[in-house]
């Protein structure tokens, strides 16, 4: 089991790496401007937001948990933030910092609703995710808010050549996220309830709290999605996050985070990511028409879930 | 001597079904007391008393003589009290290390974990304990007696007091369970009081000074030294009548054409040279170590292991069967898991379900519709037969004790009229009565001219019931023996045959199956 399992995380990142590195150099060697420096700002910019969102999915997943109220609380984010800085003049900020606690009290609706009735997190945020949505609907009746503030919409589309402002707090949570789940107690104790619940918490570990704070991380990073989305968009539309449950499953399932739990990669989740926003990038050079997108991600993680399962055929007697 | 900890008049309900009814209990430091009774008699729920996983509906807990409340298990552990459950619960991707430490990892200065310094508490840990792990090897690679040390390494760290183990022997070999006992003895020479929870009767005078027995939640025998207390005795007292305990076994000499023929069959899991013949009416011990290879054989003959070279030849067939599928279908071969919770029954579903499933294709209509009375008929009958104390067929499986789901897997191919059984481990954590009755339907099936397939790692059980008995080492057959019925002789046999096998095999390591792949 374990050996299929440590394969399972090691081999699919690398073969991960492997198609990133051949789509850059396919997409280097096509002439169709992929090098610019613009086009690999898009690149990045794109980047940043999914990753946030994949990583909200897998701090849920690392539990044997799911969030789908991800893009939700997404536009919860968005729509807090939008509101507040046009609505009320709030500082962006402030704005900001209120929409992202807005998002980690979300979550953590998720989370004690989960703790407490013992319902599985599917069904829990299937609910949430309807509600918060039709929340954002209902306040904003289904108009945008264009009027956000100059320094705001200015943090959207800043950037050092390629590599967008955006792109450095996106790393920063990569690395902690990284360090916590490999050095941090709280995060081996993440990993222990996703492993073995009942182990964990006969181990002592603080299994509710590790569910609440997982929710909790979950709605914060998905509501900072939101806002840089709706800072990239240059206007917070109650709209985003529609698209979001595909890749936020994608990128960490791509990268070898197990559903059911106790195994994550952030760094496997990162390359899916990198995939995704690759192949995104390649349809976009090539003039692909964008309904085709969804087809292609669905069409990349179907080839390669159904690769690594008949990859690890003949397993059952593994003790 | 006063207790270390005592229970007083200790009663839990769950529903209206009383599961621990006024049990007393008392242990003392340095003395390892067994806890008996038969599967339901309310051992689980004492442990969990005892370990502030569950709370008395009434009765106290006296720690040193003073009367104390566990809420939970982290009060427990904290007061000393510590629990090796039945079912492992080590994190698997974690290291043998961290396993033990978990919530106690050290950290550096900077305030993440240090896994060389957990690295070294571990050590010092499993070296004062004597048992020989790396502490650096990730759980999954170990074996399951290796994860069983881990685990009481886990709750030796710290302070402990009292240490109960439940059932701690059920997945392990002889040789592996005497380790176990001299940790154990060790452990109580410094001072730690032992409950130790066990089925296996020589288990409890090998290394127990005395022993509370259980039956139907009530205490029958209170700390009574084991060397006033007869084995006839310590059975009546767990069932409630007496069993003819250590029956000699009755082996036949079966002769005919063979039901199905293994000759020189290798698989791709690893297994070479296989000969190995089952005839009608005749039960066929497969005995070996756990990890052997004797489980995965079954499956190869089941035609869900792929057959690399050799034949498996049934009767007027050719084989294997290509799937499980028609296995059961058109060969008409029935199979008990060893693992009957995730391989033998859908706990979901009602008893009467459970028990027709193979045979469903029978009874049903012809559009496929399943008369529930239809599967009540067909069911009735062999469930009666196995003493199956149940009123309501449509109860769920999940609500039968351990002994009662195993009667329910057995009943299923009664039902569906087997050629040839494999039981795969078919008294694992089975109390003395049930044990008792499934021994009598294996007999029963082969005097009705059933092939009998009957792997298990219990020497005793393979010695009462088989013809003749396979003795399996390393995923090779090293020896066939004719069954003399005499224990002490057969024993030695089947054990010397390993011990050949394993001092040729570590001679000659290059011809060792690469296990480790399929792992």
């Amino acid at each position: 089991m374990n050996t299929m399992a440590i394969q399972h995380l090691q081999r699919q990142p690398l073969a991960l790496a492997g198609l990133l590195l051949a789509g850059v150099l396919f997409m280097l060697l096509s002439g169709r401007g992929f090098g610019s420096t613009y086009n690999l700002y898009v690149l990045l910019a794109g980047f940043s937001i999914t990753m946030l969102v994949a990583l909200s999915q897998l701090i849920v997943l690392a539990i044997g948990q799911t969030n789908l109220a991800t893009g939700s609380i997404g536009a919860l984010g968005a729509i807090i933030a939008g509101g507040l800085m046009q609505e009320l003049g709030v500082a962006p900020f402030w704005s900001c910092s209120a929409a992202v606690v807005a998002g980690g009290l979300a979550g953590a609706v998720n989370g004690v609703v989960v703790n407490l009735t013992r319902l599985n997190s599917f069904i829990v945020t299937l609910a949430t995710f309807a509600i918060y949505r039709g929340l954002v609907y209902a306040v904003t009746e289904a108009q945008p808010y264009y009027g956000l503030p100059e320094g705001f919409k200015e943090f959207g589309i800043a950037r050092w050549g390629a590599v967008p402002v955006m792109f450095v707090p996106v790393v920063l949570i990569l690395v902690g996220l990284i360090v916590f789940f490999g050095r941090m107690r709280f995060g081996r104790a993440v990993l222990a309830t996703g492993a073995n619940q009942q182990g964990a918490r006969l181990g002592l570990l603080p299994v509710a709290g590790v569910v609440l704070f997982c929710h909790v991380l979950s709605g914060l990073l998905a509501a900072l999605a939101g806002i840089v989305t709706a800072a990239r968009l240059q206007s917070a539309w109650p709209t985003v996050g529609d698209t979001w449950l595909l890749t936020s499953f994608a990128a960490p399932i791509l990268g070898g985070t197990a559903l059911s739990g106790g195994k994550v990669s952030v760094v496997g989740a990162a390359l899916g990511v990198a995939v995704i926003a690759l192949a995104e990038n390649a349809l976009i050079l090539y003039a692909v028409d964008p309904y085709w997108f969804q087809l292609a991600i669905g069409a990349l993680l179907f080839g390669t879930v159904v690769a690594t399962a008949t990859g690890s055929r003949g397993t059952e007697f593994a003790r | 001597m006063s207790a270390v900890l005592a229970g007083r008049g200790l009663t839990r309900s769950f529903g209206a079904f009383r599961a621990l009814d006024a049990a007393d209990i008392e242990l003392q430091a340095g003395r390892i007391h067994a806890l008996m009774g038969e599967n339901g008699a309310g051992k689980s729920t004492l442990i969990k008393l005892l370990g502030g996983i569950y709370q008395p509906d009434a009765g106290k807990i006296l720690i040193d003589g003073h009367p104390s409340l566990l809420p939970s298990p982290k009060v427990a552990a904290r007061t000393g009290i510590r629990i090796v459950h039945q079912e492992r619960h080590l994190i698997p991707d974690f290291s043998v290390a961290e396993n033990i430490l978990l919530n106690e990892m050290p950290l550096t200065r900077s305030g993440l974990i240090d896994f060389s310094a957990a690295n070294r508490i571990a050590e010092k840990l499993l070296d004062r304990l004597g048992i020989g792990i790396a502490p650096h090897r990730d759980v999954a690679t170990l074996s399951a007696a290796q994860q069983q040390q881990v685990e009481i390494a886990r709750v030796l760290h710290g302070t402990s007091r009292v240490v109960i183990l439940d059932e701690p022997t059920a997945s392990l070999t002889p040789v592996e369970a005497d380790q176990l006992f001299t940790l154990l003895r060790k452990l109580a020479a410094a001072g730690v009081a032992i409950l130790f929870v066990s089925h296996k009767i020589d288990e409890v005078y090998a290394l127990c000074e005395m022993a509370t027995v259980l039956r139907d939640g009530r205490v029958v025998e209170r700390a009574r030294p084991l060397s006033e207390f007869p084995v006839d005795d310590l059975v009546k007292a767990m069932v409630g009548r007496s069993i003819e305990a250590g029956r000699r076994a009755s082996p036949r000499h079966v002769a005919g054409p063979p039901l199905v023929e293994l000759a020189g069959v290798a698989t791709e899991l690893g297994h070479k040279g296989i000969d190995l013949a089952v005839r009608p009416g005749e039960i066929h011990g497969l005995y070996g170590l756990v990890g052997s290879g004797r489980t995965e054989l079954a499956h190869a003959v089941l035609g869900d292991v792929k057959v690399t070279a050799g034949s498996i030849v049934f009767a007027e067939r050719d084989g294997p069967p290509e799937s499980v599928t028609e296995a059961v279908r058109h060969f008409r071969i029935g199979h008990v898991s060893e693992d009957r919770k995730r391989e033998g029954l859908a706990l979901d579903q009602p008893i009467r379900a459970n028990a027709c499933a193979a045979a469903w294709r029978r009874i049903a209509s012809r559009w496929g519709w399943v008369e529930r009375q239809n599967e009540e008929d067909a069911v009735a009958g062999p469930l009666r037969e196995l003493d199956l104390t149940t009123s309501d067929l449509s109860l769920a499986a999940a609500t039968l004790s351990g002994g009662n789901q195993q009667k329910v897997s057995v009943a299923k191919w009664l039902v569906a009229d087997p050629r040839l059984m494999i039981f795969d481990e078919p008294t694992i954590g089975v109390d003395v009565a049930a044990k008792e009755t499934l021994h009598r339907h294996i007999r029963k099936l082969a005097e009705d001219g059933c092939g009998v397939l009957l792997i298990s790692s219990d020497l005793a059980e393979v010695i009462t019931l088989s013809d003749r008995i396979s003795i399996m080492s390393n995923f090779r057959i090293v020896g066939l023996l004719e069954n003399s019925g005499d224990y002490a002789d057969m024993s030695v046999r089947a054990m010397r045959a390993i011990q050949a096998a394993t001092a040729w095999s570590s001679a000659s390591w290059s011809h060792q199956p690469h296990r480790e792949e399929h792992s």
